[in-house]
């Protein structure tokens, strides 16, 4: 592949989900985060997580769908994907059911369409039967429907086989799939280890969970098998839900396995904790990931998803900044 | 992020006793039915629920009624303030607050994350 060729294909971006802590210590609103991604050039794509930037979500006003839409228009970036949410378990006691997910996804999907996205993000509590059921609406509204698979699902998950045989029944262009680059990690990321060392949990705890994080046993029984060996072992349980988490964040899926959903792939999260001063993100081997979309023939924008705001204060412009460089220099190399 | 669920500067005392602001600990805004204020202490004594309302979204509610509520949102940006019956606090007096909000994202069944600080505050 020469390089013009895998630059041009692939195009980088940011969600605003990476500045999650800007927003949240309100250092900048939704337009100020929206002209500082344009003013840093960490477009050209932007993506948004619907209930994170509208207050008035899953429905949007008119007015707010015209005010966003100039203020894209005034920064010259191009909207990619809209986060939309699978809410299904709203209360201990009762789930949505199948239609009134169908419902609350309608009314988001809407929102999408008007505020000018192309490929919305849904989520796989969702289940196969209301992504079917939406098909039609994203084809009349000419907005994709991307299911992000995100640790600790893989594309071979029994889960996610079910939408994928779905999608195969329904032949629909508008059905894809979104992947996160956290479900195909190599390591937990060296600030996540940090964070829970700092907040008290013990040196065996984390040993422990590292160990088991690293084996080969299916990883959506690591989080059960683990606390019960924390309570065995004398672990405090509020130690050990808070390390237990890294069953859910990061998966160890080879990146090649990529392959198998690569022609439905409709937008990437590029998933990052810390891109180091060499130019390396320790925890997900981008090299190895970047080279198979490259193979897979992705065309599309991967937006920068930096997480790292779950255990650190930062506002992510930074660690986006060196992601993007480390993407377009593997791009420019390959 | 989880260390954020007290709004600094907003202890108050009140006729009737105290209020403190309060922030989700989350990256986006939830139903309420999918949050809890697990705990509220001043001086190390914890508030019974039964004495705290939550104004949120220019209402008033009981922490009980939050379970009720599907459709509507606590938007991320936006402060909820605690207010206490009873435990009154004078006006410019220093006392540690604590404060732990719990949150039930609806699209991952069983998952519970839980927010917690204390602060030294200074009561306006």
């Amino acid at each position: 592949m020469d390089t013009t060729t895998a630059s041009a294909r692939i195009r980088t971006g940011a969600t605003l989900y990476a500045y999650t802590n800007a927003f949240h210590q309100r250092r900048l609103g939704l337009e100020g985060l929206v002209r500082e991604v344009a003013r840093r050039g960490q477009g050209p794509g932007l993506e948004v997580v619907g209930f994170q930037s509208f207050r008035d979500f899953p429905d949007v006003s008119d007015d707010t769908a015209a005010r966003f839409r100039d203020l894209v228009a005034s920064t010259g970036l191009t909207l990619t994907c809209l986060g939309i949410n699978s809410d299904t378990h709203v209360t201990p006691h009762r789930s949505r059911s199948t239609q009134e997910l169908v419902d609350f996804h309608a009314r988001q999907l809407r929102s999408a369409a008007k505020l000018g996205f192309p490929v919305v993000r849904c989520q796989y509590a969702a289940g196969p039967e209301v992504l079917r059921a939406l098909a039609p609406l994203a084809r009349d509204l000419d907005v994709r429907l991307g299911l992000e698979i995100h640790a600790p699902h893989t594309v071979d998950h029994p889960e996610i086989l079910a939408f994928r045989e779905m999608y195969a029944q329904v032949g629909s262009p508008y059905l894809g799939f979104i992947p996160d680059f956290g479900s195909s990690a190599r390591a937990v990321p060296r600030r996540y280890i940090e964070y829970y060392r700092a907040n008290g949990v013990p040196e065996r705890a984390i040993t422990a969970a590292l160990e088991l994080w690293s084996d080969d046993s299916d990883p959506f029984t690591k989080r059960p098998r683990y606390l019960e060996w924390a309570a065995a072992n004398d672990i405090e349980r509020s130690r050990a839900l808070e390390i237990h988490t890294i069953f859910g964040l990061f998966s160890r899926q080879p990146p090649r396995n990529w392959l198998e959903i690569m022609p439905q792939v409709v937008h990437v999260h590029g998933k990052f904790y810390e891109v180091d001063d060499s130019g390396e993100e320790a925890s997900i081997d981008y090299r190895a990931i970047l080279a198979t979309f490259v193979e897979g023939g992705y065309e599309g924008f991967i937006s920068s998803e930096w997480e790292g705001h779950q255990v650190s204060d930062e506002d992510g412009f930074l660690d986006v900044d060196r992601h993007q460089a480390m993407i377009r220099g593997i791009l420019a190399a390959s | 992020m989880f260390d954020k669920v007290i709004d600094d500067g907003t202890l108050r005392a009140t006729p009737e006793g105290f209020s403190v602001g309060v922030r989700l600990p989350w990256y986006r805004s939830l139903p309420l039915s999918c949050i809890s204020v697990n705990l509220l202490t001043c001086d190390g004594h914890a508030v019974p629920a039964e004495a705290i309302t939550i104004h949120l979204n220019g209402r008033a509610r009981q922490l009980s009624e939050l379970v009720e509520e599907i459709e509507e949102t606590w938007f991320i940006t936006d402060t909820a303030t605690l207010s206490v019956k009873g435990a009154p606090l004078a006006s410019g007096s220093e006392h540690r607050i604590e404060a732990e909000i719990e949150v039930r994202p609806p699209y991952i069944k069983g998952l519970r994350r839980v927010g917690r600080v204390a602060r030294m505050m200074k009561a306006a």
